[in-house]
């Protein structure tokens, strides 16, 4: 879990003001001392800052005896150092602390004010020692010096070059005796090796080395209690000494059996672990086998991630972290990688983006030399194998966890860099208030509503998955961080609102709510102890281990958070011995100590300030560990092998401990027996890095599981086995051998560091980089690291297990309790996804196929049919029969579908049977939908059914899957049935929107190997062997006919489409659903003029032009065009009142008291329809009804000034028209009316002007009615205009009847002209005309109603008797200039509405005379 | 006694962008509480509210001497005939206000039961961000009141924290950020677009400003001679980014021994502050004249050499600029003897106000750099051919300050986190 961050910086470790390539960085013991090597130096620096402390650099003569410096070896006190050289000596140096004096470099600022420093963090605070440094000696030895290694705090091991181990004191190589006698010369040759742990018979003795093997690298652990080694000759050994002193008598080796090509190792201490890197680039990781201190393979690194093979080369160098818990790796060709303890992958720099000038195989600009961790491990120095100045140093930052492992319980991921925190709150899901399901009024509805909405039911708590937070990165305050740098330990608190971090000394918390840090007040407090062994939160108390360096004691120590950091708030207590581990469950602190004891706390909080922490027992822990050091973590539970009933879990009684990765449960035998057993310690798994504990869950069914990651074995969780309510009873008695756990392994992409156990999700981080320039030379050419949150749901892999393991209620209650999750589907679709895949692709038969009954279970949620689809989608085409022969046959899902209304799932459903049915079938079923799309007014899917429709190659003869011949058969006239998909993915994409992640690759030959289109090609083949006689040669010549014809096949198949479009176009025609065609028309590319004017004497003729109205009205909502007449006027302003108050329903009651009720809303019946059409219309349904009612008060009032001869203007008729007609539903019906005037269909031409009320748009179509010279036109024209004025004076009430008072004129007009027709009925001439003039008469209405739309708002009144001449002045004008056209429409409009005033005052008068009066008085 | 829950929607984080929609969740419910339960048992009266308003505040509170006395008056007048204003116990002078929203008359509650309200509001475009500043600070609240016959008038405020949407400059650049679409059929009514609000078009616009462009290089040089080269990858950065520039300190003539970047929000005052201009002058001179003696000169790229003056190396302008209040948001501190390259890394806290600007204040970011320099590029003594060489005791150094400015734009605000509480109130 470490993470690089930004840019390797690069720093220079030569004398000041000189360049040098340095071959070897080390640091001491404590990591507070850094050395580097040049060939002719060693220079000694500070860790931080990194400041030089001293150099001491060889002369000429020493270079020559002696050889170049090439390795450094520090002793464990960090007073002296060896430095071997590349001819094999070793040159010992003394480092000395210069009491007199104080530091060194420090800075001092110049008198001049305005130079010095301002900053508090720039006078540093750190005391660099005074450090001298000289060569003691320099031991050239008879033979030459292959490595050293230092075995103590006394001693040290020099291989040579002649296969001996020589065991030295420190002491002997200061001493300037002439006879160095080593305290032991091991002959390797000597000692027995083993292989394989058989002790019994040697194997190998070393003449199989070879007379020239030596050793080359070694590596020391006092835990493993040897040394790991590789020889010369590329051999892998272990080295142990059966006594701890190294002796040729009491030593054996052991040759690690599968590496024979060894290049390097390391030794990790806390897990026991060797690593020995290869020259085959991989690493071997063995442990040690406690029983027989012999080696055990555990597990092998291999970076197979954009990385051609052999390309990487022999692993060069290999560095265990500090603490153990990452190992870094470097390739001779070039590379970095970490890897966790047990092999997961954290970072490779390989697989970092390096922009597109560098090509990582030929030649990688990362190659490492040698790698050193820095102190805690958050720098790692390396130097690259060439050149000047080559000391690269990389920032890391690692999870908390690696250090505190008692912070597995909390829901955040916290990172901790050297002296800066990195958290991330929040999970994955954003908490809202009301999911998906529940909607709220959108904003725009109720921005153009005052008031608030009453809901009439609470929402859920619901949450929708975001994108990752942002990090929050906090920087330990400088106080803090100046003298206690680095951070050691960092805890958060179970809510993520409280940190804690502790450095060197003392330790420091933060608050997330306040934004501020809390110090110790008194800073001598704050130097007096070192935290140490863990740091924890409990119920707003820090507690934790530490040492007081006061009183030279171990202690536990409390702080509460609320109060001042300071020691008399502080509860403490005393242990016995350092504090290795420690954590918390419940109430109950678990602490391990150096002594090997483990010991339970109970803690009890009295107040905000005061704790109690009594000791329950102790438990001596020695028997199961070689060191207590090797206990990397350990908790305390309730967890037990076995389901206890509920309350008797209230007390914990086991413990859980991780000991060199292999995880021990120590169970309490009873509930009487006071202290558990460690006898009786039984060993769940090996190999794990991190294990966390679920409690206490408030959604997910998985309760009380243990969950361990073991690296590259993947994820496991021990989980209870559920027992069906049913059987609970009688069953558990009689299946008591039934194991009552099960352990489940699953891979995981990620490392993970926080399981969100509720959302069954794990969060991790992983490595990004982004390149910020493709500079080459400088030094940013590198990538940028960055840390990214990652998550990923592992539901579907427990519910696979479970399921395999025919744990299926297990599985099902588990699932259940997760179905809220937005997720879940997700989840699914990659539970069958992932079965289908290893299933169908696997070479071997599969003895229980596992597919049918995951099918089975998917079977039993809602999403089933999304499911298969959406599986089905993202897998190869070559695998969906055999997803279908187990889901049902695809033409049954797709009714399903159809059944269950879901209609977008339905048509992704089309792409699996156009690629498994003939495509007739698929063409059929498409077809159907889109019928069905039509009548739901699903647009958008229609469009692009039509699309998908028309995608489909009509050439598809060759096609093994269908006989042309059968369909021919069965439908002859049907153009084109057999369709092959066209290969171009776009079509598809069409059809379902970008399938972005899926490669389609369509390939006929895959198909037709499939036994089942097998089958239905040789059934197809013999009908048409059967057919060929009968048929003949007829057969053949349609196929020639149909290859050559593909064009018109295309044709015809569009005209097969337009078809189904027109038949729907006339149905809606029919109903009078004007809208609906619009809609239609615009979203299906539907040619509307063309169709209506073929339909103009078919659908599109109105018969009865009243009740047509009458029915666009019920429509459009709008209120009755023909009212009930009402005995007076009065009344009837009631009954519209009345009207208006059923209309609205429960709206304008509600709006009476102020608020608006949304229930009340959706339930209105007379709304419905419109909400429920087209999301756009819904913000417009509202103001249609507050319109409406407006309008109809206004309406009536209108009539009421009418009626008692009040003046009036044209505006008014103006402003009813645009108050109830909103401005949204008149520009649709003027672009409506549009299209019928264009399409020549007068009688909807009619009806729509009359609807708008535009006398203009009525005058133009008598006029071309007129100018058409066709009687029955006319005639129509005049009947319907006649049929119209009864009915509105039949129905005195109506809103028209103003407005057709003004159309007496054109009934006149129309009157005189079918009069004078039938006097001169000249026929021949007649037709002629006819179609030229209607022709010009449309394109002289589409100009004029291409004005009307420029000015649409504006109502024209341009109705003059004298019509036929105003036209015919158009006509001739029609090429003349828009401008001047304009000009004169607004010249005519003044004086045609002052005309037309009194003629309507005069229609007033006659009111209620008969229409024909009223066409009298003109 | 009437219990009004407040919650908002957006339970994860309680911040929003100007031009966003708050929305709020209001919860009436009469509780009974345990005896009161026993006593009212059989005459279990009906709770009664006469009416409840929802309304969103912006309040200022300031010590700057705000001119427009008159205008806020008059926005006072125009929101003080709402019953709301009356009673609102202002922490502040209101300058932004929404029409208040009337929720209910007359609400009959039984005993136990719960009435629900959505309320939504649109954060005023041009208003302030919340900003909590020296001098002055704007904060948003929501006011629920509500009133009962015969008593005072209650209200429960709900505070919440606004990011400010720069509003573009230029509305003609708006259609470039719309995606085209290949149908081009915008006449026919049918074919409704959807519309593209301001707010949407302001975030695109948001993510052009902060995308990464050319890099910036500026030679860093004292009189001493060159010291390093600092490059900045781009200009401007939203809240929780991390602001990046990389140093160089290759082949300088004067070591730099450590160096600090710290990200500084600067409160300038827009009308002059007479009595306000003299304190200031105290802390800010230490900084300002050193800022004079080290001259450092910035160019566009290195290569080609051109060096123009930034309003750092100014010394000897005729008027000193004005600092307004200086706070440092976080520090990046490296010591880097032994550097040859490195990067500064400072991060944006979530937390912060970006840049903004309103009649009386402007508020700017910028990043403070101090270099600590030595022309002691060796020991003191010439390097020994062979032998010890020891660090010295002491190292002369000298320091140089330089400013750069850069803008910090608001980020999603579901993006942070801050999760609200419920507020509530009770009323007796």
């Amino acid at each position: 879990m470490y993470f690089p961050l930004g840019w390797p910086k690069r720093v220079c470790l030569a004398l000041p003001g000189e360049t040098t390539h340095i071959n070897h960085i080390s640091c001491d013991a404590v990591k507070i001392l850094v050395a580097g090597v040049g060939s002719d130096f060693l220079g000694i620096w500070y860790a931080n800052p990194l400041l030089p402390i001293a150099y001491y650099r060889r002369n000429v003569e020493s270079l020559q005896e002696f050889g170049n410096n090439q390795l450094i070896i520090w002793k464990p006190d960090s007073r002296q150092l060896a430095v071997l050289t590349d001819a094999g000596a070793l040159l010992l140096y003394q480092l000395d602390f210069d009491a007199n004096g104080s530091g060194i470099l420090m800075q001092v600022d110049p008198p001049a004010l305005s130079l010095k420093r301002d900053s508090a963090e720039l006078f540093i605070k750190e005391n660099i020692p005074r450090l001298s440094l000289r060569e003691v000696r320099c031991l050239k030895l008879d033979v030459v010096i292959s490595t050293v290694c230092c075995i103590s705090l006394s001693e040290l091991l020099l291989a040579t070059e002649t296969c001996e181990l020589l065991r030295m004191q420190w002491s002997q190589l200061e001493t300037v005796s002439e006879d160095l006698k080593p305290l032991a010369v091991i002959k390797l040759r000597d000692i027995p090796f083993y292989v394989q742990q058989q002790q019994q018979q040697p194997a190998k003795y070393l003449p199989a080395m070879g007379n020239s093997a030596f050793v080359a690298s070694l590596e020391y652990s006092p835990f493993i209690g040897g040394c790991a080694a590789v020889f010369s000759d590329q051999r892998a050994a272990f080295l142990i000494a059966d006594h701890l002193r190294f002796e040729t008598a009491h030593m054996h080796g052991c040759w690690v059996p599968d590496v024979l090509d060894a290049s390097v190792c390391s030794v990790n201490h806390k897990f026991r672990l060797l690593a020995y890197g290869q020259q085959s680039s991989a690493v071997a990781v063995y442990a040690i086998d406690d029983a027989t201190a012999g080696l055990e393979y555990s597990h092998r690194l291999i970076l197979t991630e954009n990385v051609p093979p052999g390309s990487l080369g022999a692993v060069n160098e290999l560095k265990w972290s500090p603490d153990g818990c990452v190992l870094a790796v470097s390739w001779v060709n070039g590379g970095l990688s970490l890897w966790s303890t047990f092999g997961a992958l954290l970072m490779s720099t390989l697989s970092w983006d390096f922009g597109l000038h560098v090509d990582l195989v030929k030649h990688n600009p990362l190659q490492l030399r040698r790698l050193e961790w820095s102190t805690e491990g958050y720098q790692l120095f390396m130097t690259t194998r060439e050149g000047k100045n080559n000391v690269l140093q990389l920032q890391f930052v690692k999870s908390a966890l690696s250090m505190n492992p008692c912070m597995t319980a909390h829901s955040h991921i916290l990172l901790q860099g050297d002296d800066c925190l990195y958290i991330n709150q929040g999970d994955n899901l954003e908490q809202t208030y009301g999911n998906a399901k529940c909607t709220f009024p959108s904003s725009t509805t109720a921005g153009q509503n005052d008031d608030c909405v009453e809901l009439k039911q609470s929402p859920n708590m619901g949450s929708i998955l975001t994108e990752s937070k942002y990090w929050t990165l906090l920087q330990l305050p400088l106080n803090y961080a100046a003298t206690n740098w680095p951070i050691r330990y960092a805890a958060i608190d179970a809510a993520g609102l409280h940190l804690a971090v502790a450095g060197r000394t003392g330790l420091a918390h933060y608050a997330m709510l306040s934004k501020k840090w809390k110090l110790f007040g008194n800073e001598s407090q704050e130097k007096d102890f070192v935290v140490s062994g863990g740091l924890l939160w409990w119920q707003g108390f820090i507690v934790m281990g530490c040492y007081s360096l006061l009183d030279r004691t171990d202690e536990l120590r409390c702080y509460p958070a609320e109060c001042k950091l300071d020691n008399q708030f502080g509860h403490k207590l005393q242990v016995r011995a350092p504090v290795i581990s420690l954590n918390v469950f419940r109430d109950q602190l678990i602490v391990l100590t150096a002594d090997g004891i483990v010991s339970l706390f109970h803690m009890h909080r009295q107040s905000a300030y005061n704790i109690n922490i009594d000791c329950a027992y102790e438990l001596d822990v020695k028997s199961i560990c070689i060191h207590p050091a090797c206990i990397v973590s350990l908790t305390v539970t309730n967890l037990r092998n076995e389901l206890k009933p509920q309350q008797q879990q209230a007390e914990s009684e086991t413990i859980v401990v991780n000991v060199c990765g292999r995880v021990l449960m120590i169970q309490r035998d009873e509930a009487t027996q006071q202290v558990p057993n460690t006898l009786l310690a039984t060993c769940l798994a090996s190999c794990v890095e991190c294990f966390w504990l679920s409690h206490n869950l408030e959604h997910c069914a998985m309760r009380d599981c243990l969950w361990l990651y073991s690296g590259a074995h993947g994820m496991r969780v021990w989980l209870p086995i559920l027992q069906q309510r049913s059987e609970q009873n009688g069953a558990q008695r009689l299946h008591s051998f039934m194991s009552k756990r099960i352990m489940l392994s699953f891979p995981l992409k990620l490392y993970p560091l926080v399981i969100l156990f509720d959302n069954v999700i794990v969060l991790g981080v992983e490595n990004e980089s982004t390149l910020y320039t493709n500079e080459p030379n400088s030094h940013f050419a590198l990538p940028f690291s960055l840390m990214e949150r990652k998550s990923q749901v592992y539901l579907h892999k427990v519910l696979r297990q479970l399921i395999k393991r025919n744990l299926g209620y297990s599985a099902w209650e588990i699932a259940q309790s997760c179905r809220s999750l937005p997720y879940f589907p997700h989840a699914l679709e990659l539970l069958l996804h992932e079965v289908l895949e290893e299933e169908a692709s696997s070479k071997q038969p599969i003895p229980d196929a596992q597919l049918p009954s995951i099918l089975d279970f998917i079977r039993e949620f809602p999403v089933y049919l999304q499911t298969i689809v959406q599986c089905a989608r993202k897998t190869e085409i070559a695998l969906w029969p055999y997803l279908f022969s187990m889901a049902g046959k695809p033409k049954e899902l797709f009714h399903l579908c159809l059944q269950a209304e879901q209609l977008e799932t339905a048509a992704s459903y089309l792409i699996i049977i156009q690629n498994l049915e003939p495509s007739s079938v698929s063409k059929q079923h498409a077809n159907m939908l889109l019928d069905i799309a039509l009548n739901q007014r699903k647009w958008e899917l229609a469009k692009d059914l039509i699309r998908f429709l028309k995608a489909i190659d009509p050439n598809e003869i060759d096609s093994p899957r269908c006989s042309m011949v059968l369909n021919v058969k069965i439908a002859p006239p049907q153009p084109q049935t057999q369709a092959q998909v066209n290969p171009n993915a776009d079509a598809f994409n069409l059809v379902l929107g970008p399938i972005a992640t899926r490669e389609r690759s369509y390939s006929t030959t895959v198909t037709s190997n499939l036994p089942k289109d097998n089958k239905q090609h040789s059934v197809a083949a013999s009908v048409e062997r059967s057919e060929a006689p009968s048929a003949g040669s007829n057969a053949g010549a349609a196929t020639v006919v149909r290859r050559r014809s593909t064009k018109e096949r295309q044709q015809r198949e569009i005209f097969c489409i337009d078809l189904i479009l027109q038949r729907h176009a006339r149905q809606l025609l029919q109903h009078h659903k004007l809208l609906d065609l619009g809609y239609m028309c615009a979203y299906l590319d539907f040619h509307v003029v063309s169709w209506l004017s073929q339909e103009s004497a078919g659908a599109a003729r109105l018969d009865n032009i009243a009740a047509a109205l009458q029915a666009l009205h019920a429509e459009l909502q709008l209120p009755s065009p023909f009212p009930a007449a009402a005995r007076d006027d009065f009344a009837q302003l009631r009954g519209t009142l009345r009207q208006v108050g059923a209309a609205g329903g429960s709206s304008s009651q509600t709006s009476e008291s102020g608020y608006f009720s949304l229930a009340a809303q959706l339930e209105s019946p007379q709304l419905q329809p419109c909400i429920k059409e087209e999301e756009e219309l819904q913000p417009s349904s509202l103001p249609i009804i507050k319109n409406r009612s407006n309008s109809q008060l206004s309406f009536d009032n209108f009539r009421y000034r009418r009626l008692y001869s009040l003046p009036t203007s044209e505006d008014d008729n103006s402003d009813i028209v645009s108050s109830y007609l909103n401005d949204k539903l008149a520009i649709k019906l003027r672009y409506l009316l549009q299209l019928f005037i264009e399409a020549n269909c007068t009688d909807y031409a009619l009806m729509l002007s009359i609807l708008l009320q535009d006398a203009a748009s009525i005058s133009r179509i008598v006029n071309v009615v007129i100018r058409s010279e066709s009687v029955g036109a006319c005639r129509r024209i005049e009947a319907a205009l006649k049929q119209l004025s009864q009915c509105i004076f039949d129905n005195g009430g109506s809103m028209y009847r103003g407005f057709v008072m003004t159309l007496q004129p054109h009934i006149y007009l129309l009157e005189q002209y079918i009069q004078s027709l039938g006097e001169a009925p000249t026929m021949h001439d007649g037709i002629d005309d006819n179609n030229e003039l209607s022709v010009d008469g449309a394109s002289g209405l589409d100009n004029d109603a291409l004005d009307g739309s420029n000015n649409n708002f504006v109502p024209k009144c341009q109705q003059l008797p004298n019509g036929i001449q105003r036209s015919s002045e158009q006509r001739l004008t029609r090429h003349a200039s828009i401008e001047s056209k304009s000009k004169s429409n607004g010249n005519q409009t003044n004086p045609s509405s002052t005309q037309s005033t009194p003629t309507q005052q005069l229609q007033r008068r006659g009111s209620r005379e008969a229409p024909r009066d009223g066409c009298g008085i003109m | 006694m009437i219990e009004i829950k407040a919650k908002l929607v957006r339970a994860d984080s309680a911040i929003y962008a100007t031009g966003e929609c708050v929305e709020c969740l209001i919860e009436f419910t009469h509780k009974l509480f345990g005896e009161e339960q026993q006593r009212n048992d059989k005459a279990s009266t009906v709770e009664n509210l006469a009416w409840a308003s929802v309304q969103l505040h912006c309040y200022r509170k300031t010590s700057y001497s705000t001119q427009s006395a008159d205008k806020t008056a008059e926005l006072a007048e125009l929101i003080g005939r709402t019953a709301l204003d009356a009673v609102t116990q202002t922490p502040g002078e209101v300058i932004v206000a929404t029409k208040p929203k009337i929720l209910f008359c007359d609400l009959k509650l039984q005993p136990g039961e719960t009435k629900m309200y959505f309320f939504n509001e649109f954060v005023p475009r041009d208003g302030p961000p919340t900003y909590r500043g020296h001098d002055i600070r704007y904060f948003y609240k929501i006011t629920i009141a509500t009133q009962r016959v015969k008593s005072k008038v209650q209200t429960l405020t709900v505070p919440i924290r606004v990011l400010p949407i720069p509003l573009i400059a230029r509305p003609d650049e708006l259609p470039v950020t719309v995606e085209t679409n290949e149908e081009l059929t915008p006449t026919n009514p049918f074919l409704e677009k959807r519309e593209i609000s301001e707010l949407e078009i302001s975030w695109h616009h948001l993510k052009n400003v902060t995308a990464r462009r050319a890099p910036k290089f500026y030679r860093i040089s004292n009189k001493r001679g060159f010291v390093g080269r600092f490059c900045l990858f781009k200009p401007a950065y939203k809240l929780g980014e991390d602001i990046v520039g990389s140093l160089d300190f290759d082949s300088c003539q004067v070591r730099c021994v450590q160096f600090s970047v710290k990200l500084q929000q600067q409160e300038l005052p827009l009308r002059p502050q007479p009595e306000q201009a003299q304190p200031n002058a105290g802390d800010d001179v230490a900084s300002l004249s050193s800022f004079d003696m080290a001259s450092i000169a910035s160019g566009i790229a290195v290569d080609n050499l051109h060096k123009s003056e930034t309003s750092g190396s100014a010394r000897n302008k005729d008027e000193p600029k004005l600092l307004g209040k200086l706070s440092t948001i976080s520090t990046s501190h490296q010591v880097c003897y032994a550097t040859l390259q490195t990067q500064v890394v400072v991060p944006i806290p979530l937390h912060v106000t970006p840049t903004f600007r309103t009649d009386l204040v402007d508020v700017k970011w910028r990043l403070h750099f101090e270099f600590v320099t030595s022309t002691m590029m060796d020991f003191g003594v010439p390097n020994p051919q062979s032998g010890e060489l020891k660090a010295p005791a002491e190292l002369p150094v000298e320091t140089m300050v330089w400013n750069l400015p850069v803008t910090i734009y608001a980020a999603n605000p579901l993006q942070i986190y801050a999760p609200n509480q419920t507020y509530n109130l009770l009323i007796k």
